[in-house]
């Protein structure tokens, strides 16, 4: 197994290709070979399928370019219960090889196997096909990997060839792979940090790695620009955040919903969803947030945000809509169209943590919590959603409810409400 | 019982001292003695594996081991529930294996398929259900059923193999 030399450690990155248009594929035999879009009900796109990309289509283009470069291109609304089903096969079948598994993305994971050889009488390269294999073949989608000593090479690795691409960078071909990688498709290194390293003549990811470490000093480039440089140098430093168990820093809820409006109630009643479901999640792991901050996108694309901090750690979503209410007005303007919202709790901490206030606002507190306990309860044994606040009412009654029925039952509903499906993706009828 | 070059095979050990070291544990755990020339022989807890909650005539008690270990029917009917997939039966092409239109099938995406198995095939006009035959070197897809004819599936067209058939009575 003489290709241990090459990776002191042996990180895999899988990156599912196209994930949520093959999961569609996958799902409905009827849709493969042809170009897929999804994303309909955001009217814009999330992922496209190889035919679709084929003919032209990008990430980014407005539905009416997609359309006519693919007249006839399928747009469907975004079923991610499915894509999270797929994900979490994903990620146990890579867990029967190691248990050093990050779920990084719905669409991503990175696994460890160094020094698992011996176990699976197999080299790296062997080991990390063999996953590959098993990933699709046992879903029927295609993955892009790469194998390399540090998370941030196996990224690199993944992307090089498309789709269903293998590709082992060992550290001693590093720079071979590296010269003709712009340095923008370094992760980590986009936008603005990679508009500077080429304003200082730094373009490959070569000509980044060939800098010295004064260099970086120089010009000011601190610890994750330089953790970037030891990974893409084959030094391991980002360590693989395995584990499901670790706590979120900040929630995010965003909703974009088509057509725009400036309906000034409407946006409220989105803003008030995504505080809600921000809200469940952040219950579930047993935090409450400290601060936030909302968006409004326009149909522009610009966005328009306020931060404010909370006047207590809270879980429960009227004390933060009445906070953001107060403050809608610095961000939204009467006759704009706004086509997205979204809300991001921070400043988490722990539940027990939080120390009782003097004044007595305790007390208040607390009922509330126990009755969203009782909604979450609810919804836990009923459906996501069966109970929700009357704010937020409008936004589960637009043009997307009317999207998601066109979705063929793609598993079978199990609960008294139907409101819940098998686990099991149901892929239709066999003659 | 095995010799020490055996237990080197069976316990995939490279080094006979680490064989001898797992034949020193057989006989502290009571499983194994030694007899006068080292050999190992068999001891009396070899043949005392405990059995939990053994069902006699009348009524037992089974262990708390048992209560406390339960399945769920969807983990009995998976064995490799990551590539499981499930399909409604239309039609009655396998009727004769008990495969009724109507019938739930759960199937696993394999490559690993063999003459005899019911195996699944995605063709021009979506998903069959047949036994994987084969004659001579040409595999082909058989109905249970007379009235259907033979397929001969094309390459990848075999997706998954059948791993389990259910039926649901009554009221949904």
């Amino acid at each position: 197994m003489a290709h241990g030399d090459g990776f002191p450690r042996a990180i895999v990155h899988f990156d599912g290709d196209s994930f949520f248009a093959s999961v569609e594929q996958a799902k409905d035999w009827r849709l493969k070979g042809k170009p897929v879009v999804t994303g309909g009900e955001r009217g814009a796109v999330t992922s496209l399928s190889i035919e679709a990309k084929r003919l032209g289509a990008q990430r980014g283009m407005p539905m009416q370019e997609i359309r006519r470069l693919c007249p006839d291109v399928i747009v469907l609304a975004g079923d991610y219960t499915a894509y999270s089903i797929y994900a979490r096969r994903m990620y146990a079948i890579a867990r029967t090889f190691t248990d050093a598994i990050e779920e990084y993305s719905i669409d991503e994971c990175f696994a460890d196997i160094t020094g698992l050889e011996a176990v699976h009488g197999m080299s790296y390269e062997g080991i990390a096909r063999r996953i590959k294999d098993t990933l699709e073949e046992s879903l029927g989608i295609t993955f892009g990997v790469g194998l390399a000593p540090s998370k941030t090479l196996a990224k690199v690795a993944s992307k090089r060839h498309k789709p269903a691409g293998f590709t082992a960078i060992p550290k001693d071909r590093i720079d071979a792979y590296l010269a003709d990688t712009e340095i923008y498709d370094i992760w980590g290194l986009g936008g603005a940090l990679s508009g500077r390293l080429r304003s200082l003549g730094v373009y490959t990811a070569l000509d980044f790695i060939q800098k010295e470490d004064a260099w970086l000093r120089e010009h000011g480039f601190a610890k994750p620009v330089r953790d970037t440089w030891l990974e893409l140098r084959g030094y391991p430093v980002l360590p693989l955040g395995s584990g499901r168990g670790r706590l979120p820093h900040s929630v995010m809820k965003t909703r974009t919903f088509a057509p725009p409006t400036s309906d000034r109630s409407f946006i409220l009643s989105q803003l008030s969803k995504n505080v809600e479901a921000a809200c469940a999640k952040v219950r579930r792991s047993g935090m409450q947030a400290t601060a936030l901050s909302f968006y409004l996108k326009t149909q522009e694309f610009t966005y328009h945000g306020v931060q404010l901090d909370l006047p207590a750690a809270l879980d429960t979503p009227p004390e933060i809509l009445r906070a953001i209410s107060a403050r809608l007005a610095e961000v939204y303007a009467p006759g704009v169209l706004y086509r997205a919202t979204g809300v991001t709790l921070r400043g988490l901490v722990t539940t027990g943590s939080v120390t009782p206030d003097l004044f007595g606002q305790y007390e208040a507190v607390e009922d509330k919590r126990s009755a969203f306990r009782a909604l979450d309860q609810v919804n836990r044994k009923w459906g996501r959603n069966t109970v929700f606040l009357g704010s937020s009412m409008r936004a589960f009654t637009t043009r997307d409810a009317a999207y998601r029925k066109q979705v063929e039952h793609p598993f079978l509903s199990a609960d008294p409400q139907k409101k819940r499906v098998l686990n099991i993706p149901y892929l239709g009828v066999a003659r | 019982m095995p010799n020490i070059t055996e237990l080197m095979d069976l316990f995939n050990l490279s080094s006979r001292s680490s064989a001898f070291y797992a034949s020193e544990r057989l006989v502290a755990e009571g499983y194994a003695n030694k007899d006068r020339t080292g050999k190992l022989v068999p001891a009396p807890g070899l043949f005392s594996v405990p059995r939990v909650g053994r069902i006699r005539a009348g009524f037992a008690a089974p262990a708390e081991e048992e209560l406390a270990d339960t399945i769920s029917i969807g983990d009995f009917l998976l064995d490799n529930p990551n590539a499981t997939y499930l399909l409604t039966v239309e039609g009655d092409s396998m009727e004769g294996a008990g495969i009724l239109p109507g019938d739930m099938i759960l199937f696993e995406r394999t490559h690993d398929t063999k003459p005899g198995d019911i195996v699944v095939a995605l063709t021009e006009d979506g998903y069959t259900l047949k036994y994987l035959r084969k004659r001579g070197a040409r595999f082909y897809l058989e109905a249970a059923n007379d009235r259907y004819p033979d397929i001969h599936p094309k390459e990848g067209q075999i997706v998954g193999k059948v791993t389990a058939t259910f039926r649901k009575y009554g009221a949904r």
